[in-house]
Formats: structure tokens, sequence, C-alpha cells
């Protein structure tokens, strides 16, 4: 009798284990899928594609990725804004970052930020490349103001391939955090959805209400992080680089 | 009364007139919304004076009126219905400029990448606020309504010819009865719900504060615009919260109707 009941009891672990397997699997088919599907419209093809995830598989991929190189003049031009909107040097009398003189002199101007973050860069060439992105525009000849405080990707297909695989593995990294966390409410990271289904043009009022939230929170998460990495105290200790990432999805 | 005798009436009236339209166009009142006010203590005034001359006690027909007045009875009754004041569809229409704000604040062309209106440069530099007078105030000088929405304090001339929007409607700024008889109505909301929460600490209206914080004097105006950009973008968004619920409510259940609203204040010491 014992020996039938051990018996069954392992039967049942058995087929516990094998369905776990078979949902895991699907899952992962499920998100390869995902990938494969989006890398399919940057035309990548079903061969290639194979390759490439068996050459992705075979070896340890590294933190310092592919991703990080095409992204590394974005992530420059975001720290540049971010000293100009955070370092109370570079506002005006209202508070809001200052119109910046294009002279060469030291002090508070464009060419000095663009000196410290694009060292190897030319103004001109800064200058075209926040115009590109629409982050600053040129007030005459020899000013120029910030327009938009958050570098925008939208048009620009590598970038946003680039910008997508970050935020895969950042959600991936967040997910892996959480399935580790013990079963306390507050112990995981923050990961939360809101899912309903509507129409085309409810939908597109909803973008329209949600954006200054969404900025607003991403400004204020920045400034947190901004002042609390610049506070003394802070510097010398090991840093990894953490932060918030709002996005809007239609499925 | 002779054709003459109008005429030198008219002048009289002009006259005593002038001081008033001069005190509308400083407090922003357009000429439709002072031709409906007038409208209205008209025949308001002129059911008055009938019920005055009339031997018995009830009440002049909105008909009568309407003799006495020229409008017609139609109008007479939706007038009578309410106080003397601006009729609410000249008052929607609001100053012209009014659209402008509107267009700064809604047409993608002007908004940053956060959805809220930019700053924009006067006129050298697309998008401007010249294009954008333009586009939604044909006919009108852009010079012209910059002027105006200055002196109204509604748009902040900042340097290198660039313009910053601070409001979203027409309202003149400073002291006038308008805002001072808002002044008045905010100071009894906020009274009535600290004395509410006095009364009922059962069931108390939301009233809380952030801890002040003493900052640099040098730093307020970066306080003050951030204390505005973020209160507003939340004002806005629980208003819609707010009102989606009030929609979903009403449709259920009919019954008794509260107004409900939240107001943020900055202190400052």
């Amino acid at each position: 009798m014992t020996r039938r009941m051990t018996t069954r009891r392992s039967r049942l672990a058995v087929t516990a284990k094998s369905s776990d397997r078979i949902v895991l699997e699907a899952l992962a088919t499920e998100l390869l899928g995902a990938c494969i599907a989006t890398l399919k419209t940057h035309g990548l093809s079903a061969g290639k594609l194979v390759e490439l995830a068996a050459r992705a598989s075979a070896k340890q991929t590294s933190r310092k990725s592919a991703f990080s190189s095409v992204l590394a003049e974005a992530e420059c031009l975001a720290n540049l804004l971010n000293k100009w909107m955070e370092n109370p040097k570079y506002r005006d009398a209202t508070g809001r970052p200052a119109v910046l003189s294009l002279g060469k002199g030291a002090g508070r101007s464009f060419t000095a930020l663009a000196r410290e973050f694009f060292p190897a860069w030319s103004v001109v060439d800064v200058l075209a490349f926040g115009a590109k992105t629409r982050v600053i525009e040129r007030i005459g000849r020899d000013k120029v103001a910030m327009i938009n405080s958050t570098v925008l990707f939208t048009g620009n297909a590598p970038l946003i391939l680039a910008h997508l695989v970050r935020s895969v593995r950042r959600l991936l990294g967040t997910g892996n955090f959480n399935r580790r966390a013990g079963s306390e409410l507050l112990e995981g990271l923050p990961d939360r959805t809101s899912i309903v289904a509507v129409s085309d043009e409810e939908f597109r009022e909803f973008v329209k209400f949600i954006r200054p939230q969404v900025s607003d929170w991403i400004e204020m998460s920045n400034r947190w992080l901004f002042q609390r990495s610049q506070s003394t105290k802070n510097k010398a200790r090991n840093k990894r680089e953490a932060g918030l990432q709002i996005f809007v999805f239609r499925d | 009364m002779g054709r003459n005798g109008k005429a030198a009436l008219a002048r009289a009236a002009m006259s005593a007139v002038e001081p008033l339209v001069e005190l509308f166009l400083e407090l922003g009142v357009t000429s439709p919304e002072a031709e409906s006010l007038l409208r209205s203590v008209f025949v308001h005034k002129a059911r008055q004076w009938l019920a005055n001359s009339s031997a018995t006690t009830a009440d002049p027909s909105d008909v009568r009126v309407s003799l006495v007045t020229g409008v017609h009875r139609n109008f007479v009754r939706r007038i009578l219905a309410e106080p003397p004041g601006i009729a609410a569809a000249r008052e929607q229409k609001g100053h012209p400029a009014g659209r402008v704000l509107e267009a700064w604040h809604s047409d993608p062309k002007y908004l940053d990448s956060s959805g809220k209106p930019r700053d924009l440069s006067e006129k050298d530099q697309e998008p401007s606020f010249h294009t954008l007078v333009l586009e939604h105030l044909p006919g009108a000088s852009p010079g012209m309504v910059l002027a105006e929405l200055h002196r109204a304090g509604l748009v902040q001339l900042l340097s290198e010819h660039r313009l910053r929007v601070r409001n979203r409607s027409f309202r003149m700024q400073g002291i006038n009865p308008g805002n001072i008889n808002e002044m008045g109505a905010q100071a009894r909301e906020l009274l009535e719900t600290l004395t509410h929460n006095l009364r009922r600490p059962d069931a108390p209206r939301f009233c809380d504060s952030t801890r002040s914080i003493e900052i640099d004097a040098g730093r307020l105006p970066i306080i003050r615009d951030l204390i505005a950009r973020r209160t507003g973008t939340f004002l806005t968004a629980i208003e819609q919260e707010l009102t989606m619920l009030a929609g979903s409510v009403r449709s259920r259940r009919a019954g008794k109707r509260i107004r409900v609203g939240l107001t943020a204040v900055e202190t400052e010491r």
C-alpha cells in the first residue's frame, strides 16, 4: 500500500514536471516568435535569424553589447540635456533651461556642454544631431534653445531597434529579479499593467491624456536619480544604472 | 420721442457708457458679452418697471416685457429664468484671442514631446507665434494679438524674442472684479472644507499638505515652475478622471448631485 502511494506520488511529480516543461517551452516559443516577427520587419530573413539565434545561443552575450554602441551617441545627448535641465547654472530666470550661446568663451554655453559630452565632435555636428533628434533648435545665428528634454527616436529604425533591445533586456532583468524575490509584497520591483479594449478614437484620446503624465513621471524619476547620484557621499560607491521606463502599448 | 430726441439721448448715453466700455476692455469683456449683459439687465429691469407701474400685483407677462423691450418673448422667458448676466452661449465664445491660447495648448505643432505647449519664437523660427495667429485667428494682426495677450498677463516675453504661454483660457490677470470674485469663492471653498473636517472628522474631505521645505530664494523660479507644471498635469488628469466617473454614475442612478473639486495651492513664507 505504502509502496503503491509512493509510486503514485512520484508519477504525479513527474507529470507536474513535464507539464511545467511543456508550458515553459510554449512560453519560450512565444517569446522567440515575438522577437523573430519584429526582427523580420527590419528586413532579416528567417534563415539569417536562425543563424543569428544559433550564434547568440552558443556564446555568452556581454552586457556591453551592440545596442550600447548604437545608443552611445543618444546617451551622450541625453546626458547633455540632463545637465542643461538639472544644473541651476544652465537655467534662466523662469526656472527653465536657458537659451544658450554658441560662443567659445568659458562659462555657461552650449559649446561648453557639447565639448563636455561629445569631446570628439565638432559643435556643428552636435547641433545637427540635436536638431535631427528634435531636442534643440537654433535661435538666430549664435544661440540655441532646448525644445524637448527627451531624445526622440521616432522614424529612425536602427535607433528604435537598439532601444527596443535594451528595453527587452531591462524588462527581462526586472522579471528575473521578481522571479527570485521573496513572497513579501514590497520585495519585488514595481511592474504594473493597465489594459482595456478600446476603439481607435478612444486610444488616440488616451494617448493624449496620458502623455503629459508619463513625461512627468519620467522627469520626476530622472530628477530624483540625478540629484542623488550627484551627492558627494554616493560618488565613491559601486553604481549600476537604474531607472523607470514607461510606454503605452496596443495589442 | 422724436428722431432728434433719440439722437440726443444716444449721445448722452454714449458719454455715460464710454467709461464702462473702457472698463470692459480692461477686464477682457468682449462686445458680444457686453451686449448680452445689457440685454439681460434691460429685460430684468423692464419686468420690474412694469410691475411697479402696474395697478395689479401680478407679474407682467413675458409678452408684455417683450413688447416693451423689443426682445422676442422666447428670449425674454430664457433671460428671466436666470439672474441678470452674460448669456452662456455668448460667454463660451469668449475673447477671440482665446482661440490662439487653446490652439497653443492643443495643436500638436505647438506642443513639445510631453504634450505641453512649447516656447515659441515670435516670428523668425517655425513653429512661431506669428504662424499660430495666422492659422487660428485669421485676419488678426499677430503683433496686436501678442500685445493683447501680454497685457492680460497670458504670455510671457522671454529673451531672444521667444514667448511662453501662461494660461489656456483668456482671463485678465491682476486685481479686477472677476478675479476678486474667484478669490472669494476659493477662500470660501477652503474654509468650508476645513470647517467640515473639524465638524465631521468621521467623514473628512481630502485636505493635505507637503512639509514646508526651506530653499534658496534664488531657486524660487525653478520651484514655482516645477510646482505649476507638475500640479497642472495632475489637476488636468484628475479632472478628466472625475468627469468620466461622474458621467458613468449619472447614467445609472439619478439623485442628489454634489459638486466636487480639487484645488492645489502653493505656499511661501
